[in-house]
């Protein structure tokens, strides 16, 4: 069955806009490149089965074969957040600062827990909902915010760092 | 998960620090050829759904063997039924061996006498007691009797045997049994 240029269309557009964005989801769950860019093509093949795909189905799935990947003892502790998530500088692009800062906050992110820098992954950069993000992860809605709030008052001295307006203390 | 839950908010400070790191970085592009072969994925004919992976789990497995063994029970029971092993109500009624003349003597006359029993080949009786039931198919019957013996369990007195469904004494109701072909699991009252 021919694929109809709407289908196509639909597809570069995902692609272009998501895909970023579940590629870094997946490098950071799979133990090299190859493994990751696996796992996301599994995904979208598996979920553009269903139809155009939608983001938290193809996180979901990322998540799950990313698991999958490996029975291992270390892709257990990943899984259950007893290890850092890999995060390569490469990874992520400053928008218009320097490469520095990309790197910075890079490391910032690194230091997070697991399972707040999973929250931040799916809000900050794919626009995922709480409710979305407790779907894919398997956390109520409010633990899924609740991760991303901690991880934001983590960063936001970092954030400080770089730029002085920001706010660099908690609100009281 | 409850869907009537709100959305949860989150603070004015909070956003603008979110803005804030999106505004300073976003995941890095994904490699060029990597990206070019998605799009050809999507170029290509549909593929037909893959086939769901058949679950890991035993029940599975113990399902297929009981429909096995069952099915296998079941025409082995209907078989004897017809060769007329079962209700045979005299006990005293001479056996007539398959092959001798008094079983070729009627055969392809009509009108025979229906008393008359059908052809036996020299297969024991099937059993209605533990003692007997390793005799003929019913393997699995046997098969509880040794999980128990090694188990330590006291024996079952088996009373009857209705195809699988074993009846007889016993703590236990449910024991997983794992005959010569299949696991299977044996419940008896």
């Amino acid at each position: 069955m021919e694929q109809s240029p709407d289908r196509l269309r639909d597809w570069e557009r995902w692609l272009q806009d998501h895909l970023d964005a579940v590629l870094l989801y997946a490098r950071r769950r799979t133990p090299c490149e190859a493994d990751a860019q696996d796992v996301v093509q599994q995904a979208l093949a598996e979920a553009w089965q269903r139809g155009a795909p939608e983001l938290p189905l193809v996180f979901t799935i990322v998540r799950r074969r990313a698991i999958d990947l490996g029975r291992s003892g270390a892709a257990r502790a990943l899984r259950e957040g007893e290890v850092a998530l890999r995060m390569e500088p490469g990874w992520l692009k400053a928008e218009a600062e320097s490469r520095d800062a990309a790197a910075f906050i890079a490391a910032q992110l690194s230091a997070l827990p697991a399972a707040q820098q999973e929250a931040v992954e799916l809000h900050l950069w794919s626009g995922l909902t709480f409710r979305e993000i407790g779907e894919i992860t398997g956390a109520p809605p409010h633990t899924a915010a609740s991760r991303f709030k901690a991880a934001i008052a983590k960063l936001r001295p970092a954030l400080a760092e770089l730029d002085p307006n920001a706010p660099a203390h908690e609100p009281r | 998960m409850n869907h009537a839950d709100p959305e949860p908010g989150l603070t004015p400070e909070e956003s603008a620090l979110a803005d804030g790191l999106r505004a300073r970085v976003s995941p890095a592009a994904a490699p060029a050829d990597f990206a070019a072969r998605l799009r050809q994925l999507a170029a290509q004919p549909k593929a037909p759904p893959a086939p769901a992976p058949a679950p890991p789990g035993r029940r599975i497995r113990i399902a297929f063997g009981f429909a096995a063994v069952a099915a296998a029970a079941a025409v082995l029971v209907a078989a004897a039924w017809v060769a007329g092993y079962f209700g045979q109500s005299d006990p005293g009624q001479p056996s007539v061996a398959a092959g001798s003349p008094q079983g070729s003597a009627g055969q392809g006359s009509k009108g025979s006498p229906a008393s008359e029993p059908p052809p036996q080949d020299a297969a024991p009786p099937l059993a209605a007691s533990a003692t007997d039931a390793d005799a003929g198919q019913f393997l699995a019957v046997r098969e509880v009797a040794l999980v128990r013996r090694d188990r330590g369990l006291p024996p079952v007195q088996f009373l009857a045997v209705d195809g699988l469904r074993v009846t007889g004494e016993g703590s236990d109701r449910q024991i997983e049994v794992e005959t010569r072909f299949v696991p299977v699991i044996l419940e008896y009252h």
